[in-house]
Parts: structure tokens; sequence; C-alpha cells
């Protein structure tokens, strides 16, 4: 039996999971939420990991029912990017100071690898085509001879990233986070504006449409054309319409039959909708997770961590730095 | 057996493309495609009439274009505007994703024939930039080696195509796609991207010249993505 502590926290997350042979047996997390009409800055969100990250520590320990971690833990796996590196380098502290503490081999883990080996773990999907979403990274990926490979990206902003910005200049609230509130506010937007659709082969771009709707869809807004509801309706039905086309186009291209939702913003239900149709109209299979592994969580690093402890992968402590930009790409996947 | 627009469609022969649903059929005599764009349910209805007929548009367009300028494309039969309906001439060949895999077993030639394939397709692309044509979606997909001869390439699927004021930035984006789409698909395959830039280049030097400035700073570009999860 191998038993992985890993933790998270390279956005306004922070997590510890704790994972023994596919199970998980504790993965409590906490959110940084910034005040209202704001976006979370690095040096804040770092603070709030800090006072959070020793009794995240504690509870899950606690809630795994480890009580001697350093002989029931085989390793401990931290978030090397990509991310923010003033909130991945309090991770990586922590990490550092529990592995030589307990005597235990330290994993540095790529973020995005995470999410897709715990969607796998948690759905069951053997070799999906992977939608990957979320406020910094929206990636078309599929795997082939030991690399995930992306097939088709944004060229510009993540789609969250789009959607955070939009919801902050309508000014609805960052708790518990702004795509929640669009996706709720969406449900009762009727009005469709349109909006441009900018998708480049297998590549998406954000960058026009949200500055299309901060100016043409805010000025509809002061009209009284179109209320706030009907923009996140029409917004949220153009940028979610592009990624299941570039998806669709990379699993015509692959001549995949499966499908992975991973990342924050596949909590969206109108998002895992369309992707269950558009499945639906090519005879393919969709997986997709709930809030609990979707969204930032330590687990999945533990997940990825415990591939590559198996695989014989582990670092020092002299090697476990972290890195704003790290592609999901240029990870050598030696356990698959 | 269906003789809808005067063709004799083969219902099994239905492939499911991206976008659309593709039939073998008979036209007027002819081996022909029958390419339906369908109704995507998963998109409002509104976007969706809007973008199946963008595309079709765009693919007329983009393949007349294309053929003026003398590069290879399907030629187009009949087209049913209401229904998003496209039949074309067939090519007969494998795309050219199979094909560059099919060349994997001969080692030694493999390099001197995916570099010619590389070449043609370069200076195919070029051609149509230079006319201000925007393919919009160059995968290997999306390109068929007719009778498997790299010489006699024919591109299709031109439903995300642009023309009209195009600039040396989005003939760089249109190689960056089709760069990136290779390494992903094809793995190992580096030389043919060098093979078709050098194609691309030799058609016209100051287009070239202005379109590998652009691509090295998109690349840099499609680097820095990679930032917060």
């Amino acid at each position: 039996m191998v038993c992985i502590l890993g933790i998270e926290g390279s956005a306004n997350k922070v997590g510890v999971g704790i994972i023994r042979d596919g199970e998980v047996l504790a993965n409590p997390r906490e959110t940084f939420i910034a005040p209202l009409g704001e976006g979370f800055r690095p040096s804040e969100t770092a603070q709030h990991h800090r006072q959070k990250i020793v009794q995240l520590v504690i509870k899950a320990l606690h809630e795994a029912g480890i009580q001697d971690p350093e002989k029931m833990l085989d390793g401990i796996a931290h978030t090397k990017g990509p991310g923010m590196n003033a909130p991945l380098q309090v991770c990586a502290v922590v990490a550092r100071t529990i592995a030589l503490s307990w005597n235990l081999p330290i994993i540095p883990v790529n973020h995005c690898i995470g999410h897709i080996e715990m969607g796998r773990l948690i759905t069951g999907a053997d070799n999906p085509v992977v939608l990957y979403v979320s406020g910094g990274n929206t990636q078309v990926i599929s795997y082939s001879a030991q690399k995930y490979r992306i097939f088709g990206e944004t060229i510009d902003l993540a789609v969250g990233n789009c959607l955070d910005r939009f919801a902050r200049t309508i000014r609805l609230s960052n708790d518990p986070s702004p795509g929640y509130n669009i996706e709720q506010a969406a449900k009762k937007g009727k009005k469709f504006l349109q909006i441009p659709y900018t998708i480049k082969g297998m590549d998406v771009s954000f960058s026009g449409i949200l500055a299309f709707i901060e100016s043409k869809g805010l000025e509809a807004l002061r009209n009284g054309l179109y209320t706030k509801e009907d923009l996140c309706f029409s917004l949220q039905e153009t940028i979610f319409s592009m990624l299941i086309e570039i998806t669709e186009r990379a699993m015509a291209h692959t001549g995949s039959k499966e499908l992975l939702l991973v990342g924050g913003v596949a909590c969206n239900l109108r998002l895992q909708e369309m992707a269950r149709i558009m499945c639906e109209e090519r005879r393919a299979k969709i997986f997709a997770t709930d809030e609990r592994f979707c969204i930032d969580n330590g687990a999945m690093i533990a997940q990825a961590a415990y591939l590559m402890f198996n695989a014989g992968l582990q670092s020092t402590v002299d090697k476990t730095t972290t890195t704003q930009r790290y592609r999901t790409d240029q990870v050598n996947v030696v356990w698959r | 057996m269906n003789t809808a627009y005067n063709s004799l469609l083969d219902p099994d022969s239905l492939r499911q493309g991206a976008e659309a649903k593709l039939y073998d059929c008979v036209y007027l005599g002819k081996p022909a495609i029958l390419k339906e764009r369908f109704s995507k349910k998963y998109r409002h209805e509104e976007l969706d009439k809007r973008l199946n007929f963008a595309r079709l548009r765009a693919e007329i367009r983009g393949i007349n274009k294309a053929q003026q300028v003398g590069v290879k494309a399907p030629a187009i039969y009949f087209v049913d505007t209401n229904r998003h309906i496209l039949i074309m001439e067939r090519v007969e060949g494998p795309t050219a994703k199979d094909w560059i895999e099919s060349q994997r077993q001969r080692a030694e030639e493999e390099f001197k024939v995916q570099a010619k394939f590389g070449e043609v397709l370069g200076g195919e692309i070029a051609k149509i930039h230079l006319s201000g044509l925007i393919h919009g979606d160059l995968t290997t997909s999306n390109m068929i080696v007719k009778n498997g001869d790299p010489g006699n390439l024919h591109l299709i699927d031109f439903g995300l195509a642009n023309s009209g004021k195009v600039i040396a930035e989005d003939k760089g984006v249109d190689l960056y796609v089709l760069e990136r789409a290779i390494q992903a698909t094809h793995i190992n395959c580096e030389h043919i991207v060098d093979a078709i830039l050098n194609g691309y280049k030799s058609v016209n030097a100051k287009q070239g010249e202005a379109v590998m400035a652009r691509l090295i700073a998109i690349r840099l570009r499609g680097r820095k993505r990679d930032m917060v999860g």
C-alpha cells in the first residue's frame, strides 16, 4: 500500500489531500475570496494560504486517521507549477518541512497533470480527450507516446479569467466564485446578444470577446436593451460553444470516443450539458466530476504523485522549486 | 438509396467529421461527397444558424478562391443553403494524417518523401495566403493526398476560411495552428514542419519573410499561456 499526502495552492484555493491506492482518505480545502470588484492578488493569496495551510495538514491527517505520518505515509507531494509563484512557494515550503521532519521522499507535480489523473481516477475514463478549463488554463489534451499533448488551447485569456473579469465589471460577487454566480444569473437570461465567435483551428481566443462585452455589452445594459442576466447567458452560450466545438474537432481528429472534463470551469452544469449533447451526437462517452475534484484540491496532486512514485520518480529537496510556467506537454508521462 | 438532388446516396457511408456528416454519393454520374452541416443541439439556435450559414459560405468562397490561384480543392457540384448541404467532388486517397503515419514503415525513404510532401503543402498554403485567403483550420485531417501521391495534394474543409483584409498576423496564426497540429498528432515529425516552412518561403520571399517574423512572435505568445491554474 502506498499513501501520499499532496498539497495544492497554485491559485486562490489551498488544499491538502491524502490518497491511499486510489482511495481518497481526506481532501480539505480553503478558498481565498477577493473583495467585490477585485481579483485575487498573489501576495494576499499567499498570506491567506500561510494562515490556513498548517491547520489543513492537521485536519487531513486527522480525517485520514493517520497518527504516525512518518510510518503511515510514503511521500509528500506539492504543486511545482504552473500557477502564481507566491502561493506556490507557501505550499513548497510546507511540503519540504514535513518531508524532512518525517523523513519522507518529496514529489513535485505538474498542476494540469494532477487534474487529468484525478479525473481519470474518479471517472474511470481510460484514454479520453481532456477538456481542461479553469481560471488560468484552457486546453484540449490527448495522450500519446508518453506525453499529454495539447491539441487546442487559448491563444490569449483563459476561459475562467474571461468569466471572472466580466463578473467584476458587472459587479457580481466573488463568493463562492464569480463563475458560479454567472452560471446562476445566466439561468434567468433570455435575450441572446450576438458576441464575436473566435476559433482558429483547434484554438480559441477570448480577449476580443471580453473587450466586446465590456464595451458593447455594458452599453446595451445602460440602454436597458439587455439585462445583466441576458449578458451572462449570451457570454456563457457563446464561449462554451467555442470550447465544445474545439473539443469536438480534437475528438474527430484523433478518433477518440471518450471525453473527460476537468478544471474549475468544468463544474458549470451548462458546460457539462453541452458536452453531453455533443458526445451523444457522435456516440461518444462523457466523463465529468463534481466540485470536490473539478476545483483545485490536494488529492489530485497526491494522485499524480502516487502514479509518479510507483513509477520510481521522486525528487530531492534542493530540486523542489516552483515555476509559474510549466506546460502540460513538458511532463514525461512514464506511468502510462 | 436516396435520390435527393439528383444524387445517389450511400447511407452506409456515413462518417461524422468535426462539424458535419459526410456521405459518399454519385452526382450526375460522378463520384461525390455530400456534406451536411447539421444543426448542433448543444448550442443556442440563433448561434447555430449563424455559424452553419457562415461556415457554408466560407467553404464555398474558400474553395473557389483556392482553385482560382491553382491550389487543388474539391470541385463544388451543388449547394443547398437552407439545409447547409454541399455536394462536391470525391477526392480519392488518404488524409495527410493517415498518409504520414503510413510512411513510418519505410524508414530510409520516409524522410525524403515526407519532406517533399511538406514542401508541396507549404507552397500551396503560401499561394492561398498570397491571394488573401486564410484556411483557418489547417490540420493533417483537412488535406487529402490524392491516390497517395504527395505531389497531388488537395486542401479540404474551408469552413473556417476567411479572406479580405488579411495581414501577416493572420497568415502566421494559420501556420502556427498547422505546426501545433502536426506536433500533437505526429511524433518525431519536426522535419515535416521545416519542409513546410521552406516550401512556404520559396513561393514568395517577401511574404515568407514577413510571415516567418510573425510566426516567431506567435510561438512565444503561445508558450506564455500556461500561467495560473
